[in-house]
């Protein structure tokens, strides 16, 4: 221990053989990626044009950026497992020690929803929420940046622990007494608490944002029950992360004063209760896969119509149900530990609760099967992903209700079972929405619209990989496989579904190759790929702008007369003619590029890799650093710039020129 | 609106809560333990808290008032439920579990006294 | 608008202002975090494992004085508001002074008393009554602390730049946290103090 580097020494550099690979692609792929941009001389643009951006259509592709990156970590980190599992039985242990493979598995789950999809969900957020809501930008677009980065922040400490230390073994939450001192008396829990609490703050305050941004931004006339459903989504889920996320700060919070205090919260001794911290880690889980799930049902509110060439059935119901799926997940947590002693009573209660709140989703579903019935229906792969998620979504969905009877999941209660089942929710009830909103609105992004051959077989790649990796896992669940285990026995008749489920991961691993092909393929393609403001005959804001839309989104404020906005407006054109008249253009003042969030970030990085550390010195400083960068910045005066009307007439020329909008 | 009476008035009916509250348990050493007893200052004390923090919501946050209020108050209306939720639920749950615990140990677990399994 | 005209802060424009509705929710948000500190106090407040009950550790006449002391500060904080609203900056500048000076007092009294019984050997480690005793409280006047620095800059913003749309939005602002602030410790004055010492 020493004062400069606290309990850093040269031995966390050293790992066993198969970590150090994992290292050397870490610090490979950062050399990389600083090569390659220092090849292209693209320093300075990338400073320039993206890193100090405040404009939350940059911010949010870098937001999916990261997520993309990660995205390839985490199934990395799954390809082991399921490696490890495939191979490891009888007089085999495979090429993992149980230390490492419980790295992993934790690992794989915290990227996958920290680093993965909420960077994914705020990357949408970001670019679409504004549009749609016929606003400039977010309500605060430097908090915007600062959320960005400190959640960069947070995915930089999980690789960097793949580097330097080693990572949490204790599963993708931590449960105490594992993940107390006494028991992982190493750098990993820290590493897993630091990340998330980065990360987190960067979460809570996007959260404000977009919610100040919907109730606060909106076009003049779009009322509430005016909005698309997508903003009516994201503002019920940014409702959950306002209201849930401080829960995982205050949890994560006292297990750090545990370990770092020699509190008792959630010790052995002294007092301390495990049982509280599982309590209220759950009530922050549930809410949180909610989080995800409600942008995502948003998106194919917005893609069904679409793409059935018919408004979307049961407006109003869609609504109630997003704010009773908001009210009734804070009311199901206990059903992910039903096993943990509670009497019947309890059990029941939370049981009926998690049955009750499988029916606003089931509304969800039935109006989108109902905006399809007598529409003509266009198969694009958007709603390809649709129906994958249909069928995926259901089963899995059925499994929840199945385990959401406490008796049933005493049976199923952490077996792979229950990994099925929430794979199946994630995967097919979040990441195929993802795909799909990511190929509905990629023209919109870029300019150009993607690959639909390649579409296509990414699509049917992740559904045969999808079915190959976890149906098993619904049928070894029921055989009584535990989660988590790296290695079988040979007489459990476990082995040869193992075997599939591995081949089914390679299947999914040349799915995300196709969709990583498809969107080379498009970029190479773009010129004859590319479109106006309006592909796909949509029916909301967005499309009532140019493809790329220019900074300002809308150069003139639309004024909204009911719901489908941009639909109204082209049927109102239709009839009248489109209306030429001469548009009176007005200043557009937007906020200056600023590198605070970078700073800000930097220093909360810092600070968690000196806490993790035990560098004090050097914790005190970055965050002396963060507040002085905040005060600071509070003194600044010149953060606007004015684009005045005249160059704003020009711009729209420009772009109606070059564009068909 | 955000007068001078409207700060005072919540100022003074503060002072009379927090005053009261502390006099009602110095009544209640006064009395040896005895007036008001363990129940009526539960009942009391929260009452008296969430009169205050009525008070001050109202007085010195304006929460009600303003143009904005009809947000301001869907949104702490959904904060106290959340919250409710939380401490209540957790209180439930802890509670529920303490009790089915087994503790042949005495110091074991919160009761200094081993419990009865039938709660 | 231009920022630099001294304009009179009409009360109606800051109501409905995006910066001050937006500090309320985080400031809600902030409740959901107090409240997981005040359930987990709850469930660990009889775990005294040999240590001391809150009976045997806490003072009603401290409790009362450090209450007394922020309350009387959020009533200062509030006239910090009124008198910006006048347009009074050398008024604003002294009731923000008084909060601060009155903060002050609170957070030190209540580091004196964390001394006392860190001292007496009674500190968070002991048992887990007195750890979730030292985070619920010490959480708070944490909050207050961080209150503390962001008047003092506060005060440079308004000493430097006068009274503003800018710098009233910041104090009403600033003012949300601080009444909230106040509203959390009513819940600690009762919960931790007042039940404790019953």
């Amino acid at each position: 221990m020493s004062f400069f580097f606290g309990t850093l020494t040269l031995s966390a550099l050293m790992h066993g053989p198969i970590e150090t690979v994992g290292q050397l692609a870490v610090v490979f792929g950062v050399l990389l990626g600083i090569g390659v941009i220092s090849y292209f001389k693209a320093w300075s643009w990338l400073f320039k044009e993206w890193f100090t951006s405040l404009d939350a259509k940059k911010i949010g592709i870098m937001y999916i950026v990261l997520s993309m990156v990660m995205l390839a970590r985490g199934f990395i980190d799954a390809l082991m497992l399921r490696g490890q599992q495939a191979i490891a039985v009888g007089a085999d242990t495979g090429f993992l020690s149980a230390n490492h493979f419980a790295q992993i598995f934790s690992a794989h789950g915290v990227i996958m929803i920290f680093f993965v999809a909420m960077p994914f969900m705020f990357g949408f957020l970001n670019i679409i929420i504004p549009l749609q809501i016929g606003a400039r930008d977010v309500a605060y677009p430097l908090l915007n940046s600062i959320s960005f980065w400190l959640t960069a922040a947070g995915a930089m400490l999980i690789n960097l622990s793949l580097v330097v230390g080693e990572f949490a073994a204790a599963g993708w939450l931590a449960y105490p007494p594992l993940s107390e001192l006494q028991y992982s008396p190493g750098v990993g829990i820290d590493y897993y608490i630091w990340a998330l609490q980065i990360a987190g703050i960067g979460t809570l305050l996007s959260g404000i944002n977009l919610l100040v941004t919907i109730i606060k931004m909106r076009a003049p006339g779009m009322r509430l029950m005016r909005m698309p459903v997508f903003v009516w989504t994201a503002f019920g889920s940014m409702s959950l992360v306002i209201f849930a996320f401080p829960i995982l700060t205050v949890t994560l919070a006292m297990l750090g004063l545990d370990r770092y205090l020699g509190m008792h919260f959630f010790t052995t001794n002294l007092g301390g209760n495990a049982m509280l911290y599982v309590n209220l880690i759950w009530s922050w889980g549930h809410p949180e896969v909610y989080i995800l799930a409600l942008p995502a049902f948003g998106i194919f509110s917005e893609i069904v119509p679409v793409f059935s060439q018919k408004r979307l059935f049961g407006y109003t119901s869609m609504v109630v149900a997003t704010l009773s799926i908001v009210v009734l997940s804070f009311m199901v947590w206990l059903h992910h530990f039903f096993t943990m002693g509670a009497g019947a009573d309890v059990n029941a209660f939370f049981g009926i609760m998690t049955m009750v709140i499988a029916i606003p989703t089931g509304v969800k579903i039935f109006n989108w099967l109902f905006t399809m019935f007598r529409g003509r229906i266009i198969f694009t792969t958007p709603m390809l992903w649709f129906m994958g998620f249909l069928v995926t979504f259901t089963i899995g969905g059925m499994a929840g209700v199945l385990m959401a009877i406490p008796g049933a999941d005493f049976e199923l209660h952490n077996s792979l079972f229950l990994v099925a089942h929430f794979h199946t929710m994630i995967i097919g009830g979040v990441l195929f929405n993802f795909f799909a909103g990511f190929t509905y609105w990629f023209p919109k992004v870029f300019g150009f619209t993607l690959n639909e051959r390649l579409g296509r077989y990414a699509f049917w790649l992740w559904i045969l990989g999808y079915c190959l990796a976890f149906i098993p896992l619904y049928v070894l669940g029921i055989m009584g496989m535990t989660r988590r285990l790296d290695y079988v026995d040979p007489n459990s008749g476990w082995h040869i579904l193992l075997v599939v489920v591995a081949v089914g991961a390679c299947v999914i691993g040349l799915a995300l190759l196709c969709q990583a092909l498809q969107i080379i393929v498009s970029i190479a393609q773009r010129k004859k790929r590319a479109v106006g403001g309006d592909p796909w005959n949509g029916r909301t804001l967005e499309w009532a702008t140019h493809s790329p839309p220019p900074v300002y989104n809308f150069a003139r404020i639309p004024h909204v007369h009911g719901r489908d906005a941009w639909w109204q407006t082209k049927e109102a054109n239709a009839s009248e003619g489109s209306s030429l008249k001469a548009i009176e253009y007005e200043d557009i003042e937007l906020p200056r590029n600023t590198s605070v969030g970078l700073f800000i970030a930097g220093f909360a990085f810092f600070c968690g890799f000196a806490l993790i550390w035990h560098i004090w010195w050097l914790a005190i400083v970055s965050v002396l650093g963060v507040m002085l960068t905040v005060i600071i910045r509070s003194f600044a005066e010149d953060i606007e710039y004015t684009i005045p009307a005249l160059e704003v007439a020009k711009m729209e020329a420009d772009l109606a020129r070059t564009h068909t909008l | 609106m955000t007068s001078l009476t409207s700060y005072i008035t919540g100022y003074v009916l503060s002072l009379l809560l927090t005053i009261g509250a502390a006099g009602i348990l110095e009544l209640h050493f006064y009395t040896h333990h005895t007036f008001p007893t363990h129940e009526m200052l539960t009942v009391l004390f929260v009452a008296l808290a969430l009169v205050q923090l009525v008070v001050q919501l109202y007085f010195f946050l304006h929460v009600g008032k303003g143009q904005n209020k009809h947000w301001n108050m869907a949104a702490l209306g959904f904060a106290l439920f959340v919250i409710a939720i939380l401490v209540g639920g957790t209180l439930w749950i802890m509670h529920n579990l303490q009790s089915r615990m087994v503790t042949g140990n005495p110091y074991i677990g919160n009761q200094i006294q081993v419990q009865d399994e039938d709660d | 608008m231009n920022e630099h005209q001294h304009t009179s802060i009409a009360k109606k424009d800051l109501t409905d202002d995006k910066v001050v509705f937006g500090l309320w929710i985080y400031i809600l948000s902030d409740c959901v975090l107090f409240a997981g500190l005040f359930a987990t106090y709850a469930v660990q407040h009889t775990a005294l494992f040999g240590g001391p009950a809150p009976s045997d550790i806490f003072s009603l006449s401290g409790a009362l004085v450090e209450t007394l002391v922020l309350l009387t500060s959020s009533f200062t904080c509030g006239l910090a508001v009124l008198a910006a609203y006048k347009n009074k900056k050398a008024l604003t500048l002294l009731a923000l002074a008084a909060t601060v000076l009155l903060g002050a007092t609170f957070v030190g009294m209540e580091y004196i008393e964390f001394s006392r019984l860190v001292a007496a050997g009674h500190s968070w480690q002991q048992s887990a009554f007195l750890s979730s005793f030292f985070t619920l409280v010490g959480t708070h006047g944490l909050h207050v602390s961080l209150g503390l620095l962001w008047m003092l800059v506060l005060m440079a913003h308004i000493y430097l730049r006068g009274i503003q749309t800018s710098t009233t939005r910041k104090l009403l602002a600033f003012s949300i946290f601080w009444h909230f602030l106040d509203i959390i410790w009513i819940f600690i004055f009762t919960f931790v103090y007042l039940f404790g010492l019953m």
